[in-house]
């Protein structure tokens, strides 16, 4: 197939390409198409951009793996967002146990563990970008629970039945997993919005 | 989506507002320009199976090994206090086991019918129909033959059940009996006609 006429295919149709003739410029667009919110949405959720990228790239990988196993009757963005919300998870629980097993076994003669202060600060508040670093760091201090749906339904902007299916959950579920996250966002960001 | 439920959703969208306008508006985060380049370079050259492999090397890590030790002699554990019996038995004190595939009474079929079917006839004179019954069946020609044999004992023992001295049910009578089934010869057959042929006259004189 030509690589005008594949352009115009949409994901599931190249996926279908893919698996049956092997097309690797099918998949090659949908890695155009896909690696930009698959980052967006993987760096929000760990706040790490290296880590992000190769959970993104592993999520492709497996894609490239495990074609087969895609079933025609889902959509395919909904299949990759849930191989890279996988992904991203299991990264979060190694960081976390890491995390914990380095701070511990910090300083073999007991010096005191220099932890930044990162509260927010007013006076360099204005600046957007720091917003959006503050932004960043609230998200990531809300529960992962939460804070995958509302990446989803915030910034990337799914709809709720896109979502339950990513989860697995019930698209009440998703609802009231939302409005908790948005709750416990908003007590995070008090700060900001009192200014 | 009913009316109600597009409400309730605008009111949380009204109450979480700033919520919702901040992340809207955070900034995208791309990939870097050289991202497909790496990836292909991953899928080419192989390895993602390091990738892939990486859980499997949680089975290998040595902090686990402390942990897997216990398991195992855990289990080890539980299945010796599993295989050994509570109480031990005394096997002097325990009956011995019976033997079906050895017991033969073949000797005690002749004897076993006799018995019962002296029984019945003894017990229940006034009672005339398994009388008539066992008269009908005396016949060694109809009911004596090599195939109908267990049958005829089987009906034999039945009908000194149903006197009320032998309380056998079918299935006892069926499964019960530990002996070994044997044909009976020409000579037996004689035997047991003669021994029906007494019991026939001792029951006329009986009723006279």
């Amino acid at each position: 197939m030509k690589d005008k006429n594949l352009n115009d295919l949409s994901d599931e149709e190249l996926i279908l390409e893919f698996q049956q003739n092997n097309t690797e410029r099918a998949f090659e667009i949908l890695v155009q198409r896909y690696k930009n919110p698959l980052v967006n949405f993987v760096y929000r959720f760990l706040g790490d951009y290296e880590t992000c990228l190769d959970v993104v790239q592993e999520t492709f990988i497996k894609v490239y793996r495990y074609k087969n196993s895609y079933i025609s009757i889902a959509k395919f963005s909904t299949w990759i967002y849930t191989i890279a919300g996988n992904l991203a998870k299991t990264e979060y629980q190694r960081r976390k146990r890491r995390k914990f097993f380095s701070i511990n076994s910090y300083g073999e003669n007991k010096e005191t563990l220099d932890i930044p202060d990162e509260r927010y600060r007013p006076d360099i508040a204005t600046d957007s970008g720091i917003k959006d670093k503050i932004i960043q760091k609230a998200l990531l201090k809300v529960s992962p629970v939460y804070r995958e749906v509302l990446i989803l339904r915030d910034i990337q902007g799914l709809s709720y039945e896109e979502i339950s299916e990513i989860m697995g959950i019930t698209t009440g579920t998703v609802k009231s997993r939302i409005n908790r996250g948005r709750s416990q966002l908003q007590k995070l960001l008090k700060d900001i919005y009192n200014e | 989506m009913s009316n109600k439920e597009m409400m309730k959703q605008d009111d949380e969208e009204n109450l979480y507002g700033d919520v919702i306008k901040n992340l809207k508006h955070l900034k995208n985060v791309d990939a870097p320009d050289n991202f497909e380049d790496n990836l292909f370079l991953k899928i080419n050259s192989g390895n993602y199976i390091q990738i892939e492999n990486r859980p499997v090397k949680i089975f290998i890590q040595k902090k686990l090994l402390p942990a897997l030790a216990v398991f195992a002699a855990a289990i080890i554990v539980i299945f010796m206090i599993e295989t050994q019996p509570s109480h031990p038995q005394d096997p002097f004190s325990v009956k011995p086991r019976v033997r079906e595939d050895v017991i033969a009474g073949s000797e005690n079929i002749n004897k076993s019918v006799e018995d019962l079917a002296r029984k019945s006839f003894q017990n229940n004179s006034t009672d005339q129909k398994p009388a008539a019954k066992l008269k009908e069946r005396s016949n060694p020609e109809n009911n004596i033959n090599d195939k109908n044999a267990d049958a005829y004992l089987e009906n034999s023992l039945t009908d000194a059940a149903l006197t009320g001295d032998v309380k056998l049910s079918k299935k006892e009578i069926r499964n019960g009996l530990n002996f070994k089934q044997i044909y009976l010869d020409k000579k037996q057959r004689k035997e047991l006609t003669v021994l029906k042929e007494k019991m026939e006259n001792l029951y006329n004189q009986s009723r006279k």
